[in-house]
């Protein structure tokens, strides 16, 4: 039965940025989380059913046009967006629903498919989510998912009235409104283009070929060694970002075979919430990422030295406060005056995806992804499965375990390729704990 | 010991040794400024070494104090380099001021001829090259400063302006003080002025840029001298016209071209035979010295 009426939505400018970002990759972004226990779907169900509700850009269609795109709020029922399935391998089930996508064009924006599985201990229930990423990023999905939990057990006890979900303006102007006087209007003149990338180095994926398709790789870092890490950090005066980075350079200078003397470029996701009045808890679910290009001029001798390195270079963006904010007004002049598909071209004549990203997405919450009555044994947030030539490591930590993740359309050669990344990672990762 | 720690011991003492530093300097906004940087690189610098491995606060200290070098003599080059910021401001102000004077002087020239002869027009028109002077003397104060900062773009582009300026002058004073016909061609002259300038410029300059500009503006000047020509001459259709076979000046900026292109290519051709001359020189000797020192195994 039709549960919404036809009406037109803003196409937001991060909108149609991710919607030219199609040319890079799938736009899904992905979320896994595993408990012990059994799920009460039908509470769930409604749950899911407010809150994709409360955000229509999750029920809503993208249309292009040759002037300016928009979205379409579209009829749906549940079983457009939840399946419930029994099954003997959850985990393997997850993994290949996490592998889909959803064509931009589909009347709902976020697929969530439960597994269950018997064990001997009880029942095992994998949730696997999997969204369009031009409805939000990262930071909005670890957001709508302990919202979602939240929401869940409060129905379950019948409390209505705390029941909530945020909502609001999707719309970039946001990330001004602690900005005033002369910082805001600095800020909204930063046009300088800083997406034109000096270093070209790519991940070694090996070439296009037809038996390419979606896959997660992933690698967890224990308890003891992500201690080892945060107590690390915590020594040298660093965040767990930086030496996440550090050890990223690190193994990229080995595994892409690069002097000691190249200079090397990794973007990095940054959280524009942090420019935003309560980090954006005012408004409504969209994408607030940029993408911070940390680069270092040589290898350095020691991990100490590679360590230096990039902090160095994180340290311009950290007392930059306006980090993040550059391009902007360029890319919202080009979509404000040209039509759509000419701000395309015009846009990606001046931008260069990153080749090498990492998106550290941070701790999850793992009291408030808890299921009452369930309990959480492991998860994870991945970003957007990349064409090759580029790499993207997300990273999430939840119950002391790091997940390093990265989605890539490619074959075998490239899940090995992968694996050899995350084997200098951890080989690294020692090395760091050591200083 | 955490970094925590550390800074928790060493910020005090980088305070205090900078304060005691910048007392040799006068107390200015700038300088405090200054002091402060010092103390984020002096903190930094910290950082790196106790990530480098030196655990001793005490060593780390002298270590990063060292590394600002001779404080004293520092801070004589920080506030001779703001003193000469604030001459450069000074200069700019009196460029100002001169403008002004200029703009009064000639405002002043005109009101007293003006009043004395009763011919505000024409004369109207030496104001407007008072304010035409005090606009470039405006622009060369500020394009030194430019040159200064070696930004040489908006230079250039500022050099552009004074020629506009100067080609409407011209014509105003032939078509309003001569009433010559065809006054108007002084604007396509200006165009191969403006052309011209900036590609003596990037002769000066080196720029990479110069045997691009050098043809567009023989290919400029050749097109504007044979409108100019052309129309000049028109009236005199029956005694001397350039309209043919004149369109062949139109040509010169191609011809330009292809010398260029092949006195460009004779020199690449003559380097890399040279290069490939080198190179097989150098591959007899290393042959040579095979002969000597290689073995199968």
């Amino acid at each position: 039965m039709p549960i919404s009426s036809k009406k037109k939505l803003k196409a937001e400018i991060w909108d149609r940025m991710q919607f030219l970002f199609r040319n890079y990759y799938d736009r899904m972004v992905h979320l896994k989380l595993v408990y012990d226990g059994k799920l009460d779907i039908s509470v769930l169900k409604q749950v899911i059913v407010y809150m994709i509700e409360k955000a229509p850009v999750l029920h809503s269609s993208f249309n292009t046009t040759v002037l300016e795109p928009y979205w379409k709020k579209e009829d749906y029922t549940i079983d457009d967006i939840l399946t419930v399935t029994e099954t003997d391998d959850a985990d393997r089930d997850a993994d290949v629903f996490l592998s889909g996508t959803i064509p931009y064009d589909n009347n709902v924006q976020m697929k969530i498919a439960v597994f269950e599985q018997k064990t001997e201990a009880g029942i095992k229930t994998v949730l696997a989510l999997r969204e369009n990423h031009m409805c939000m990023d990262g930071g909005d999905l670890k957001y709508f998912i302990v919202t979602l939990v939240q929401n869940y057990n409060r129905l379950k006890n019948g409390a209505y009235g705390e029941i909530g979900m945020k909502s609001g303006s999707r719309s970039l102007d946001q990330i001004y409104s602690k900005f005033e006087g002369d910082d805001l209007k600095h800020a909204r003149g930063l046009y300088k283009n800083i997406a034109k990338s000096q270093d070209h180095v790519g991940f070694p994926w090996s070439a296009p070929s037809d038996s390419d398709e979606n896959r997660i790789i992933r690698r967890e870092i224990d308890e003891e060694h992500f201690a080892a890490l945060r107590a690390t950090s915590k020594k040298l005066g660093i965040t767990i970002n930086d030496a996440v980075m550090a050890i990223t350079f690190r193994s990229l200078y080995d595994l892409c075979g690069l002097k000691d003397d190249d200079s090397l470029t990794v973007s990095c996701a940054i959280d524009l919430r942090k420019h935003i009045v309560e980090g954006g808890a005012k408004g409504g679910l969209t994408n607030h990422t940029a993408w911070l290009a940390c680069r270092t001029l040589e290898r350095g001798a020691t991990m100490q030295d590679t360590v230096v390195n990039v902090i160095r270079s994180m340290k311009n963006f950290k007392r930059d406060k306006f980090s993040g904010l550059y391009s902007l007004p360029l890319l919202k002049l080009a979509y404000t005056i040209l039509p759509q598909d000419v701000a395309e071209i015009a846009i990606k004549l001046g931008y260069d995806n990153p080749l090498l990203a990492v998106s550290n997405m941070g701790q999850l919450d793992d009291k408030g992804m808890s299921f009452e009555g369930l309990t959480l044994k492991s998860g994870f947030i991945s970003g957007a499965t990349k064409y090759k030539p580029f790499f993207l490591m997300s990273v999430t930590t939840l119950l002391g375990r790091m997940t390093l993740s990265t989605a890539i359309r490619g074959s075998a050669p490239d899940v090995a390729v992968a694996n050899k990344y995350f084997d200098l990672f951890e080989k690294y990762l020692d090395e760091f704990v050591k200083i | 010991m955490t970094e925590t720690e550390l800074i928790n011991l060493l910020k005090p003492r980088f305070k205090a040794y900078l304060e005691g530093a910048f007392r040799q300097i006068d107390p200015t906004k700038a300088a405090m400024e200054y002091r402060k940087q010092l103390l984020v690189k002096l903190l930094d610098r910290s950082q790196e070494l106790h990530i480098r491995g030196i655990e001793d606060p005490e060593l780390i200290f002298k270590t990063a104090i060292d590394e600002l070098g001779d404080m004293s003599q520092n801070l004589d080059k920080f506030e001779n380099r703001e003193k000469n910021k604030g001459e450069i401001k000074r200069k700019v102000s009196m460029g100002t001021i001169i403008a002004m004077a200029i703009i009064a002087l000639f405002g002043l020239l005109y009101v007293i001829a003006g009043a004395t002869t009763n011919l505000w027009h024409p004369l109207w028109l030496v104001l407007l090259f008072g304010i035409f002077v005090s606009a470039t003397v405006l622009l060369t104060f500020a394009g030194i400063k430019l040159f200064k900062k070696h930004k040489i773009i908006p230079i250039r582009i500022m050099l552009v302006a004074i020629e506009v300026m100067l080609s409407v002058f011209v014509f105003l004073v032939l078509q309003i003080l001569f009433n010559i016909n065809g006054s108007w061609l002084v604007f396509l002259a200006m165009v191969a002025l403006i052309f011209g300038v900036d590609t003596a410029i990037a002769f000066l300059l080196g720029d990479k840029t110069k045997w691009i500009e050098f043809p567009i503006f023989i290919e400029v000047l050749c097109v504007m001298l044979y409108v100019i020509l052309g129309i000049a001459l028109d009236p005199l259709n029956h005694v001397a016209s350039i309209w043919h076979p004149g369109w062949i000046m139109c040509l010169a900026g191609v011809g330009v071209a292809i010398v260029e292109l092949i006195v460009f290519l004779v020199n690449r051709a003559r380097l890399n035979a040279k290069m490939e001359e080198e190179r097989e020189e150098d591959l007899n000797q290393k042959t040579d010295e095979s002969y000597w020192t290689e073995w199968d195994d």
